[in-house]
């Protein structure tokens, strides 16, 4: 491990102190299951390492008025307390069931996950498409921004100087919402995504058309999660049937440019984005249509 | 009765005590406390760090090695290279074509350039980083086919083929004559890596009086004497050599790994005067280890209408990398099983084990039989598609049966069970019930059962010496010692040789201890490999045990006054077999024994009568027996991803004789797995010579949810060879699973992968083809 | 720093670089847990910490202050093992052993919380520890075995 040093806060204000006055070479760790192992790769090179891990002023998950807030301290496995058979539950169930390993989801940070702003990250696909606003928080304030803002480029976010991620909040899905979760990876469990497709619809009162949609890809055009505009349009005041989803799923095909690697062919991704993204919308037509 | 009498009722198997009882490993307790028991568990605290630093290119001549800012390090005690080495800078298993540190050329990614020694990890590897290498790279070949070429990038002075043999059996021409239906196809398997838990580490100290003391994770310490010995250039009795529990092996372990850690470690320990160890990390251990081969394999088969099999031609080639390690006795083995376990008149198969610029490629657990596997049991699916016959029927009209011939002319014995096997495991997996069920299947996630059968010549064959020492010591207080240069790395099979120690001697088995391989106290003994210490080991402790019982029961004898031959060792007692009244107990003769300077030590040694083949044709007795094997796996596939879930497993064995039925059945279930990663998800991918993916996040092997549910079934056709007819089981469990994986899916889908792994893009690629 | 390592408190000082990984088994000499990735992707560096289970490897040091930490060298002794250790014991189920600490740890901490698990929960509880040498089923077993013995079903 190369050397570095760490600061440990007493309090939230105080880490955010710390922040501010060390911002150009400060370096904040959630719970460290991604930046360690790179950090020890030499992939990133600190100085100063600010441990947020202890911050339980950033560890919640509050519902309160049909909105959901999450403080970035939250672990995966605080997630997995949410398990409760609304929407959000299941979705929740879902995404956690699938994430790492259970060693991996005591520590893994919601927090963390966002800020590494990389197409490995399972929970961004999943707060895009719930329309997630971020919270940035600074010693002497704090910014709102949706997620897509906040997430510039590969392993890059909007986080200026002296500023950490200090929740996430989107509004409760309704009952007329259903959302989804499909990953594909080559063995069951502890796996990156090869590809990744969460979806968001909400029916109009009588259910008999698409009044909001909001579909994520882990990888669409470039090495970050985004939306995929096109389908989303396709599907926007449709009904929700089958030939609905057969456009979403053609629509996808002229967004859709990813690449190859030693793992899979951009071909075979292709093919898999669709499969998944239709997958994902046979299971939120059959939440909302009662299937 | 002689001893060969007593060893032959004891083969038989008349009324075992011990044998084929599921009794408790010897070693366990040690393992569920989490006692400091590898390697790196015992270091002494003042032992230096080491770090390599390694090749980052596949072929490059070295300009130069600049060590200048790495040595003003502070807290780095010393920093080698070739020319730091005092005996000879190498280390290879067989081919004498490996050093130990590169010097004017690498030939593959990984190989050692320097060793850095350090007070701690984290100063060492900031030393390695400062290493300045300058390379000037040359073209690389990366795959054995291109590396066959005339014209092709020269790995090494004298060409790119390490070893090549040849069968030739009858006229295949004559036999392609006679066939009506003829198929043709290419198969090719990728790496795969060992994955042992424990990462590769040694290290080592110098004792007062100059000597070297390694202890290490490995499986062969004396071939760690002779390699740290020829580096040290001292003579190997000036090396002593300690097995430390090890985390794993499967075989890379075995051979050139081992010398590599505890020579580094050796090299500073000696310019340093300090101990020193060398523990790989996963990364550095996924690159520079040894893998199991990459084949490419063309079969031809030729069969007559109503299925008999007239012909095979293969090509054969394996992929090595740019150091042989025990490839050429890979390709032997691959060779001379390529046709699968069935009855061929005519055969022509032709091996190469070839030289490229990858990483190495050396032994790991089934020594190039899952791979001719894969490739023999896939073209037996489609030629029973070809000629439309049931596949488990195609196989039962053709496979080896007792009187028939092997491809090398080897006559079959009594000792057969595979029909047995392929019987049972088709019924536990309900053949025909399935095959009839899946036949119509157009749902998305379609269902399809595969089948596979194999053989597996015994031990080392036509690899060497095949023999084994195995000492014995009765202790003053009858606790008994069972102390062997064959090591114990996870198999439970040394826990099997004091198991059919106690079973010769009549004893109970909680009065038994195993001790440390040691160079110091064993005797070298070959290689743990081969899946040879129950088969050979056994015979070798039943000897050792044997004459100990012989000295027992003429001191026991002497004392009841009786002859020795009435005497038998039951429950603790010497009793007479006629007279249970007249009795001593054990430790009474023990006693007396000591009292009267009778040795209670002893070693046993057993060698295998030699294979004896013809060297141009290859026909012979190329295996003194073999294990013969089924295996039936069910698959559900999910036809729009191509994603592989295998729901079901059955397997059966000819073992020849069960001697602890749980550790058997814990070698099948955990080579079934291993074969399972094999066939659906682990490849070691290299892109021009460099690994892609050297770390466990981005090399997948088997998870507990990736485990099908899995029957195992036991049969027994005692070999001639091994204790109470014992026959190799270690490496047989990984032979099949990805064959039968790979028939399940073409079952499923009606179309073919001839590429192991079964990734879902090509499963996916497949289907699209048929449609 | 303080923390609490299988029930006694330890109070140290450590490096910023030292992982939870590097305090437990070179400054309190626990060798049970192990590295053998350093990655977080094969789980026997496992420990339990505040109840859950963690990879130590990927945990620096002064993330572990005032929290309560189990190894292996905290669950049964030779006399008296723990019901998951016998079992294991019983059924070979310790083959090279190097992931047996995790596994012991990890069964533990789900019959801890879990007395009667299924299979399902058993192997998912197991998940994030990889083991090359059993195929996982003897271990399940073992487990699942232990849970009657933990929930006092008569066997």
């Amino acid at each position: 491990m190369p050397r570095f040093d760490i600061y440990i806060p007493s309090s939230l204000d105080d880490a955010l102190r710390y922040l501010d006055e060390n911002s150009t070479n400060a370096l904040p760790v959630a719970g460290g299951t991604d930046l360690l192992p790179r950090i020890r790769r030499k992939q990133v090179s600190v100085k100063n390492l600010l441990d947020l891990s202890g911050l339980t002023e950033l560890r919640y998950i509050r519902r309160e008025s049909a909105k959901i807030s999450i403080g970035a301290m939250t672990t995966i496995a605080d997630l997995e307390t949410q398990n409760d058979g609304t929407t959000w539950g299941k979705l929740i169930k879902d995404v956690t069931m699938k994430f790492g390993s259970p060693n991996i989801r005591s520590t893994a940070t919601v927090g963390g996950n966002i800020c590494a702003a990389c197409s490995s990250e399972d929970l961004i696909p999943i707060f895009l498409t719930l329309d997630a606003k971020v919270r940035a928080i600074r010693k002497d304030g704090a910014r709102e921004m949706s997620l897509q803002e906040f997430l510039a480029a590969k392993r890059k976010t909007a986080l200026g100087p002296g500023e950490i991620l200090g929740e996430v909040s989107f509004a409760e899905p309704n009952g007329r919402a259903a959302c989804a979760f499909q990953k594909l990876g080559m063995r069951n469990t502890l796996i990156i995504a090869l590809v990744s497709v969460a979806a968001f619809l909400e029916a109009n009162q009588n259910r008999s058309k698409i009044d909001c949609a909001r579909i994520a890809l882990n990888r669409l055009k470039g090495k970050i999660p985004e939306r995929a505009d096109a389908v989303e349009k396709a599907l926007l005041g449709q009904k929700l049937h089958e030939q609905t989803i057969d456009m979403a799923v053609e629509s996808l095909e002229d967004e859709i440019a990813l690449t190859s690697d030693s793992r899979a062919s951009a071909e075979y991704r292709s093919e898999a984005a669709k499969v998944l993204l239709r997958r994902a919308l046979i299971q939120c037509q059959e939440t909302i249509l009662g299937g | 009765m002689t001893e060969a009498t007593l060893l032959q009722k004891l083969r038989e198997g008349e009324g075992f005590a011990l044998i084929g009882k599921r009794l408790q490993r010897l070693d366990a307790l040690g393992k569920v406390l989490g006692l400091p028991l590898y390697t790196s568990d015992i270091a002494p605290r003042d032992a230096l760090k080491i770090k390599v630093v390694r090749s980052t290119v596949p072929h490059a001549l070295i300009k130069g090695i600049d060590t200048e800012s790495a040595k003003k390090v502070p807290g780095v005690l010393a920093i080698l290279t070739a020319h730091d080495i005092p005996g000879i800078n190498e280390a290879y298993a067989l081919l004498p074509d490996r050093p130990l540190l590169a010097t004017a050329k690498v030939r593959c990614q990984g190989e050692a350039i320097a060793i850095i020694a350090a007070e701690d990890s984290e100063t060492a590897e900031e030393a390695g980083d400062k290493v300045r290498v300058e390379y000037e790279r040359l073209p690389a070949v990366t795959s054995p086919i291109e590396a066959m070429k005339p014209d092709a990038v020269r790995v090494h002075e004298g060409g790119n083929i390490a070893k090549y043999l040849k069968i030739r059996k009858g006229d295949v021409n004559e036999g392609f004559r006679q066939a009506d239906v003829t198929i043709e196809n290419t198969y090719k398997t990728q790496f795969q890596d060992p994955t042992a838990l424990e990462p590769e580490v040694g290290m080592a100290w110098l004792e007062k009086d100059g000597s070297v003391t390694c202890v290490g994770s490995m499986q062969t310490p004396y071939y760690v004497q002779t390699g740290v010995a020829r580096v040290l250039g001292i003579s190997p009795d000036k090396v002593r050599v300690i097995q430390a529990t090890t985390g794993g092996a499967f075989g890379p372990k075995s051979d050139e790994m081992p010398v590599d850690t505890c020579a580094m470690s050796a090299l500073v320990a000696r310019k340093t005067g300090r101990p020193a160890i060398l523990a790989y990390s996963r990364h550095e251990s996924m690159i520079a280890h040894t893998k199991r081969h990459p084949f490419v394999i063309m079969l031809k088969t030729g069969a007559t209408n109503d299925g008999r099999l007239t012909a095979s031609e293969a090509l054969v080639v394996s992929d090595t990398g740019a150091y042989a390690s025990l490839g050429p006795l890979v390709i032997i083995r691959a060779c001379f099983h390529a046709t699968g376990p069935y009855v061929i008149p005519h055969v022509k198969t032709d091996a190469y084990c070839m030289y490229t610029n990858n990483t190495m490629a050396g032994s790991f657990r089934g020594f190039g039989s899952p791979q001719v596997h894969f490739a023999a049991e896939s073209q037996m699916d489609e030629l029973a598609k070809k000629l439309d016959m049931d596949p488990l029927d195609l196989r039962m009209k053709n496979i080896l049966r007792p009187g028939t011939l092997t491809a090398t002319s080897q006559l079959v014995d009594e000792a057969c069970g595979l029909e047995e096997c392929a019987r049972r495991a088709t019924e536990a997996a309900e053949w025909h019930t399935r095959r009839r069920e899946f036949a119509g299947d157009r749902s998305t996630f379609r269902r399809g059962i595969g089948i596979a059968l194999m053989y597996h010549g015994n031990s080392l064959g036509p690899e060497g010496n095949d023999y084994a020492y195995v000492h014995v010591v009765i202790k003053p207080d009858t606790r008994v010692v069972v102390r062997t240069a064959l090591t114990e790395y996870g198999t439970g099979a040394i826990s099997g040789l004091a198991q059919i120690t106690a079973e010769t001697l009549g004893l109970p088995i909680d009065l038994f201890e195993l001790d440390r391989p040691d160079t110091a106290s064993c005797q070298e003994t070959g290689p743990t490999v081969a899946s040879r210490v129950i088969v050979i080991g056994g015979r070798a402790a039943q000897i050792a045990a044997q004459k100990l019982k012989h000295k027992i029961l003429i001191v026991g004898a002497d004392l009841l006054h009786c002859e020795a031959s009435s005497l038998t060792i039951k429950n603790g007692l010497v009793s007479h077999l006629q007279d249970e009244r007249r009795t001593v107990t054990f430790q009474k003769v023990v006693e007396e024994c000591y009292k009267r300077h009778v040795s209670l030590t002893e070693t046993g040694y057993y060698i295998a009568p030699k294979c004896d083949f013809e060297a141009e044709t290859s026909q012979g007795t190329t295996y003194q027996q073999y294990t013969y094997g089924a295996v039936v796996a069910e698959v559900q596939v999910d036809t729009e991803l191509g994603i592989v879930k295998p729901p079901r497993i059955t397997v059966a064995y000819d073992v020849g004789r069960a001697i602890n039925p749980l550790s058997l059945e814990g070698q099948i279930e955990g080579g079934t797995i291993q074969a399972l990663g094999y066939g659906l998800m682990e490849q070691l991918t290299h892109v021009d010579g460099v690994v892609a993916n050297p770390t466990l996040g981005d090399y997948y092997i088997p998870t507990s949810l990736d485990i099908p549910e899995m029957q195992t079934i036991i049969v027994e056709y005692p070999g001639a060879v091994g204790p109470f007819g014992a026959k190799a089981m270690g490496e047989p469990p990984v032979d099949l699973p990805a064959a039968a994986l790979a028939n399940a899916v073409a079952n499923a889908t009606g179309s073919r992968v001839f590429e192991l792994p079964l990734t879902a893009e090509k499963v996916l690629s497949a289907i699209r083809k048929a449609q | 720093m303080k923390f609490n390592v299988n029930g006694k408190d330890h109070a140290l000082v450590v490096g910023s670089t030292e992982r939870l990984l590097d305090v437990l088994r070179d400054r309190l000499n626990l060798k049970g847990v192990k590295e053998g990735c350093g990655t977080g992707d094969c789980g026997t560096c496992t420990v339990i910490m505040d109840g859950r289970l963690v990879n130590s490897c990927l945990i620096l040091a002064v993330q572990a202050r005032n929290r309560k930490i189990t190894t292996i060298e905290g669950v049964g002794t030779s006399e008296k093992p723990h019901p998951i250790q016998k079992t294991i014991m019983k059924y070979n189920a310790a083959q090279c052993g190097f992931c047996i600490p995790a596994m012991v740890l990890a069964g533990k901490n789900l019959l801890d919380h879990n007395p009667k698990p299924s299979r399902d929960e058993i192997k998912e509880a197991i998940s994030g520890v990889l083991c090359r040498c059993t195929g996982y089923y003897k271990l399940i077993e073992a487990i699942q075995d232990a849970a009657k013995e933990v929930s006092g079903v008569k066997v």
